[in-house]
């Protein structure tokens, strides 16, 4: 792999290494309680006592952003790792059963595909309470379909690559074609891709949080923290300045490790 | 009499035609009809035709890989459906296939020397460390360097892959080698030096080769006899150079003819 492909690892791995960080440590690094309330603080700029300034409610801003990771990392990759194994299981039986059945499953993603999906969780979440176990579920679940094509597409050109038939020509029984050649050959694009939707849903997540309709107040998480942020833009920047730049960051790191790493999967 | 390595009769193979996946099936292509080919060892016959003619299905269904929707391949006069498993594990050390993209030939996750020693370790053969000596032996008689053994394909030019397949296909020691496109996506010198090796293998390990290309000039520089293919059929069969110069078919006349232009 070249400097570039390794620049790309590297930044990427900084960026949501950081956010991961920040978010696994959020009890221990953030100086003081996310939803304590002190009205005498409110809105005071970032100082070295408040980095990051405080909120409306004089709450710190540097301890509601580590938590609010905590949020963006959870439903980030729970989303996530949902979404990957639904598509991984369905892509892959519609590869290796092949024919009708292939089909009807790729009918169904299609279906499934032609959904906006932001409408898809909207009205979803609608329905149900938005808790944070269900918004995880409600993304994962309307996600699965780029990962199904990817791995039934990865599944079926896989099957017909030359070193498949040496394999077999040498006697390699289904279970080592399986196991040694297509599993770790799809692998690659499916993590590369999984990297790539940790931002996506991260970002929808915000997106959910800003219009007040994912996690509610006064749990903290970047998405809502800019809506609170938005009614106070003229007087006190720093409210979505910080979680318009994390956001941004993390998912941005997300796609540099997603490049990064599709880099390093094509050269090795 | 023996009988011979490898022999098919009449061999077919068709595919069914539908609009799309879950339709009806609309008709049929007969991708291979009827054929009958002998190959005896230390032999090497010529497969010419037309890209589309059947050439790689025929040689598929050869090498065991997939089924002949009718008609029977015997190796040493048995049945290839018949063979007890002892007898197809015999079957697959005997007769091997080297493919024609280079690009696709290795697993690019593999280093070419686990590549090469792949088939060893699916027979069982030798320990590891045996398994790598081999491995930088066989290496060495495709003339690559030996120790280039841990490197990954994608460090390899074509002609140097087409090196490692073969490596791979001689690893389990196979009297025959069904060599399909070999050299086609390869330069012309490249091309040379390949057919030098394959040349050289024949010679010192009395290997026979099923040698199959579109490309009637270069199947003329390796082979004793050439079968000629078109839709699906073998339409004629000669000794090497009397094929050039009375071809009978009109295919034939026009893998000759164009044979003749591209020299
Ligand atoms: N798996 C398959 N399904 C459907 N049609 C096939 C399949 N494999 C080959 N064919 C068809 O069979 C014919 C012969 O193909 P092939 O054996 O690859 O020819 P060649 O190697 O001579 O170019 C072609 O028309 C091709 O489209
Ligand atoms: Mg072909």
């Amino acid at each position: 792999m070249n400097r570039r492909g390794w620049g790309l690892l590297i930044a990427g791995t900084l960026l949501v290494g950081g956010a991961l960080i920040g978010a696994v440590g959020a009890d221990r690094f953030a100086p003081s309680d996310p939803e304590a309330i002190r009205l005498a603080d409110a809105l005071l700029s970032p100082s070295a006592e408040h980095w990051m300034g405080t909120d409306q409610l004089g709450r710190d801003l540097f301890s509601r952003m580590l938590h609010g990771a905590r949020v963006s990392m959870r439903v980030g990759v729970g989303a996530i790792g949902i979404a990957t194994a639904v598509g991984l299981l369905i892509g892959g039986l519609a590869g290796l059963l092949g024919g009708r059945w292939d089909g009807w499953i790729m009918r169904l993603t299609d279906v499934m595909l032609c959904f906006p999906t932001i409408f898809l969780i909207l009205a979803a979440v609608a329905f149900l309470d938005n808790s944070e176990w269900n918004i995880i579920l409600i993304i994962g679940l309307t996600g699965w379909m780029g990962v199904a094509r990817l791995t039934r597409a990865e599944v079926l050109s896989l099957r017909e690559r030359e070193f498949i038939l040496a394999a077999r020509a040498a006697g390699a029984g289904p279970a080592r074609i399986l196991f040694r050649h297509l599993i770790p050959n799809a692998l690659g694009p499916v993590i590369v891709s999984a990297a790539l939707g940790v931002g996506t849903a991260i970002l929808i997540e915000s997106g959910l949080s800003f219009l007040g309709l994912g996690i509610q107040p006064p749990t903290p998480s970047w998405g809502n923290i800019l809506t609170e942020g938005k009614e106070t833009l003229g007087a006190a920047w720093w409210l979505t300045l910080f979680p318009g730049l994390a956001i941004f960051f993390v998912v941005l790191g997300c796609n540099l490790l997603g490049e990064g790493l599709r880099r390093r999967w094509r050269s090795s | 009499m023996t009988p011979p390595l490898l022999e098919a009769a009449g061999l077919s193979r068709r595919y069914p035609v539908r609009s799309h996946p879950l339709g009806p099936v609309t008709g049929w292509i007969d991708a291979v009809r009827e054929v009958d080919l002998a190959l005896s060892a230390g032999e090497t016959v010529g497969l010419v035709g037309e890209s589309g003619c059947g050439k790689s299905t025929l040689a598929r269904i050869l090498a065991g890989l997939i089924p002949p929707s009718a008609g029977t391949v015997r190796f040493e006069g048995t049945a290839l459906f018949q063979l007890d498993p002892a007898g197809r594990r015999r079957f697959r050390r005997t007769v091997q296939i080297i493919f024609q993209d280079p690009f696709t030939t290795l697993d690019p996750l593999m280093t070419i020397g686990q590549s090469v020693a792949e088939p060893l370790a699916i027979h069982r053969i030798g320990n590891r460390r045996e398994r790598g000596e081999r491995t930088r032996q066989l290496l060495g008689e495709v003339g690559l360097p030996p120790e280039w053994s841990g490197r990954f394909p994608d460090t390899l030019s074509g002609g140097q892959r087409q090196r490692v397949g073969i490596a791979r296909a001689l690893a389990l020691n196979p009297r025959l080698l069904i060599c399909d496109e070999a050299v086609s996506a390869l330069d012309l010198s490249v091309q040379a030096q390949i057919l030098a090796l394959l040349n050289d293998l024949r010679e010192k390990r009395g290997l026979a080769l099923l040698f199959i290309s579109h490309d009637l000039g270069v199947v003329g520089a390796i082979a004793d006899r050439i079968g000629v293919m078109a839709e699906g059929r073998i339409v004629e069969c000669q000794p090497n150079p009397a094929l050039f110069e009375a071809p009978r078919h009109p295919a034939a006349r026009r893998l000759v003819e164009l044979a003749l232009e591209g020299a």
